[in-house]
């Protein structure tokens, strides 16, 4: 799944590790959100909504990651 | 300039920073308690006749309680990744565990190999889990 996550964690100078403390998750999972190989669940969804301020949608799309 | 880094310090560093800490604490407990079950088991003389009865009901019943409070203190320090990879490795050993037990009846029946031992196949699928795994935690 697309997702804009690491361009607005980017943009609030958060690691990958600071992003995941916020979140309770760890890094890998961070990472693998952001590179498409894990869909988060919906609470988890609902979290980094919450945390960026925008609504799901805006951040992820359903439209799958392929690879080139 | 966008900062992509893993180290920057912050509140969320510092939770998640903990969280690993509980959660490689608990699991070193879980693997230290998993060798000295597997070593109990594989130390000394085997067969019927090795523990008392009662004791081997005693140990039975303790493990009956232990087990599945591991279990639940274990999945409680993992993220949804952590569970999801675990499913996932946990279905990879049932499988091999299984395709095992069956190529080892088989060359048993034929005459190739010995009876097969259900000891060996509980380590080498819980070795295999756990390796499986490792590797799906890695690669996230």
């Amino acid at each position: 799944m697309k997702n804009r996550l690491k361009l607005l964690r980017a943009e609030r100078d958060w690691s990958q590790l600071e992003l995941g403390g916020r979140l309770g998750v760890s890094r890998q999972a961070v990472n693998a959100i952001e590179t498409g190989k894990h869909d988060p669940s919906l609470p988890l969804a609902f979290r980094i909504a919450r945390l960026f301020d925008l609504r799901i949608e805006e951040i992820f799309d359903d439209e799958p990651i392929h690879d080139a | 300039m966008m900062n992509l880094s893993t180290t920057r310090e912050g509140d969320g560093v510092r939770a998640a920073r903990k969280r690993m800490q509980r959660h490689w604490r608990v699991t070193a407990l879980s693997v230290l308690g998993a060798v000295a079950i597997g070593a109990i088991m594989l130390a000394g003389k085997t067969g019927p006749g090795r523990l008392q009865p009662i004791h081997a009901i005693a140990a039975v019943v303790a493990l009956t309680i232990v087990f599945p409070l591991a279990i639940r203190w274990t999945d409680r320090t993992k993220d949804e990744l952590a569970r999801h990879n675990a499913l996932r490795a946990n279905s990879f050993g049932l499988h091999a565990s299984l395709f095992a037990a069956c190529c080892w009846m088989i060359l048993f029946f034929g005459g190739l190999a010995p009876q097969p031992d259900l000891i060996l196949l509980t380590l080498a699928t819980a070795a295999l889990t756990l390796a499986r795994y490792a590797m799906l935690q890695r690669a996230g």
